[in-house]
């Protein structure tokens, strides 16, 4: 099967995303932003032209404890509406009980968190009728524990009958603030397990990568992106732009040709 | 406390980041932490909670630019500072917490006697409000006098426009 090259749909974007333009094969939705029916003369215009896929940002997987029953319901409303080809969300927490941190957190790699992530992505699995893909994330923090984070991904995916999607930059920039090989996290992942990519230019700033997602690509990106797509059969690859979209558009059909180039070259 | 509920209050709390900093039985007294919580948090490298703390505010602050970019333009280099002194133990919830954080952040800086565009500021209050229609004046920045802010619902937000009504 051929990837699919697209973009995360942000509504700054949407005259040139609404416009079908060639570059782009499918579409990312955030589904926190169609929350309480917003966006609806929006989705009129791009539900069903084009694959979605619909990204949650706040289920918080590794929360303690069941899914919110309210955001959960939104969740699905926004499914129902755009009949994606799968759902995704991340390994990590964004809340707790005590307080909504509001952004993405690491979890611990313990059994614990395995079964309590695993369960969580089959109950949305059911709940929503679609597959459930898991992203993972940047983050300042190292866990130690009883499990690699390759194998406690692939762990999560075998408990959560569910598979990953692999940010590629959140990858490159772990491997660069944390001093790993990325080649060498990677061919720890099983290969079955990859079936989405997201990819954006990174920010350096004081020592620090940084997950900006306002950037081109940088080669880099590039090397390690065509590794991964070398090494397992991706059915999908999104450009994940959130920022400085005055120059978004000419960037990201820069960008999406170079990406296409590697699925044509394989 | 399960590992995510004692990491979620380091991440959340400067007090408590400070206090594991100095005794972890204070830490460990104050918020009734048993002893596996405990070691779970010793484990954890300080600067590194830190520096994820730190990510988590430049997240949110990211956010409110959406919401008053004219506001924190004009703060330039202070705006970071600016925003940790409002934020030490609020954390806004729901769908509408980028709008709730930008509401506190700004009033803030009114507080402050920092320079905020009001007009961004009214729009944030009107959408917090829910209201169809909204008149707001305009005393500061803006209008060299002061001016009338008026907002109103469309169906896919608001549209708004403003009339300065004496120039001195």
């Amino acid at each position: 099967m051929t990837m699919l090259c697209g973009v995360g749909y942000r509504r700054p974007m949407h005259q040139w995303i609404s416009s079908q333009p060639a570059e782009v094969d499918c579409l990312e939705l955030t589904a926190e932003h169609f929350f309480d029916g917003q966006g609806e003369e929006q989705l009129e215009a791009i539900v069903g032209t084009l694959p979605l896929f619909v990204h949650g940002l706040g289920l918080s997987l590794g929360t303690p404890g069941p899914l919110d029953p309210a955001t959960l319901k939104q969740f699905k409303a926004v499914v129902d509406r755009c009949d994606p080809r799968w759902v995704s969300e991340h390994v990590a927490f964004t809340r707790t009980n005590e307080v909504d941190l509001g952004h993405l957190n690491p979890v611990s790699l313990t059994q614990r968190n395995i079964q309590r992530i695993g369960e969580k992505s089959r109950q949305l699995a059911n709940y929503c009728g679609k597959p459930v893909l898991l992203e993972n994330i940047t983050s300042s923090l190292r866990f130690g524990g009883n499990f690699s984070e390759t194998e406690f991904l692939n762990k999560i995916c075998e408990e959560g009958e569910c598979r990953l999607l692999l940010d590629v930059t959140n990858l490159y920039i772990n491997s660069q603030n944390h001093n790993f090989d990325p080649l060498e996290w990677l061919h720890g992942i099983d290969p079955r397990n990859i079936a989405q990519l997201h990819i954006v230019g990174y920010l350096q700033r004081g020592g620090k990568w940084i997950d900006s997602h306002s950037k081109p690509i940088q080669q880099e990106l590039w090397d390690l992106f065509a590794e991964v797509i070398r090494y397992s059969n991706v059915e999908a690859a999104i450009i994940e732009r959130d920022a400085r979209f005055d120059t978004a558009r000419q960037e990201m059909v820069r960008d999406l040709k170079a990406m296409r180039k590697f699925v044509v070259d394989g | 406390m399960d590992d995510i509920e004692s990491l979620a209050l380091l991440l959340r709390s400067p007090q408590a980041r400070a206090m594991l900093a100095k005794s972890s039985e204070a830490l460990q007294d104050k918020y009734g932490m048993d002893d596996s919580s405990i070691e779970f948090v010793l484990s954890l490298d300080q600067e590194q909670i830190e520096e994820q703390a730190e990510s988590l505010l430049r997240k949110r602050l990211f956010e409110i630019r959406f919401y008053a970019p004219s506001t924190l333009a004009s703060l330039g280099d202070q705006t970071m500072h600016l925003f940790k002194s409002t934020v030490s133990e609020y954390w806004p919830a729901g769908g509408r917490r980028h709008m709730l954080d930008a509401k506190q952040f700004l009033e803030h800086l009114v507080d402050c006697g920092q320079s905020v565009d009001y007009r961004e500021l009214n729009r944030i209050n009107f959408q917090c409000e829910k209201k169809r229609f909204g008149v707001y004046l305009l005393r500061r920045g803006f209008c060299h006098g002061s001016g009338l802010h008026i907002i109103w619902r469309i169906k896919s937000g608001y549209q708004d426009c403003w009339y300065c009504l004496r120039n001195k």
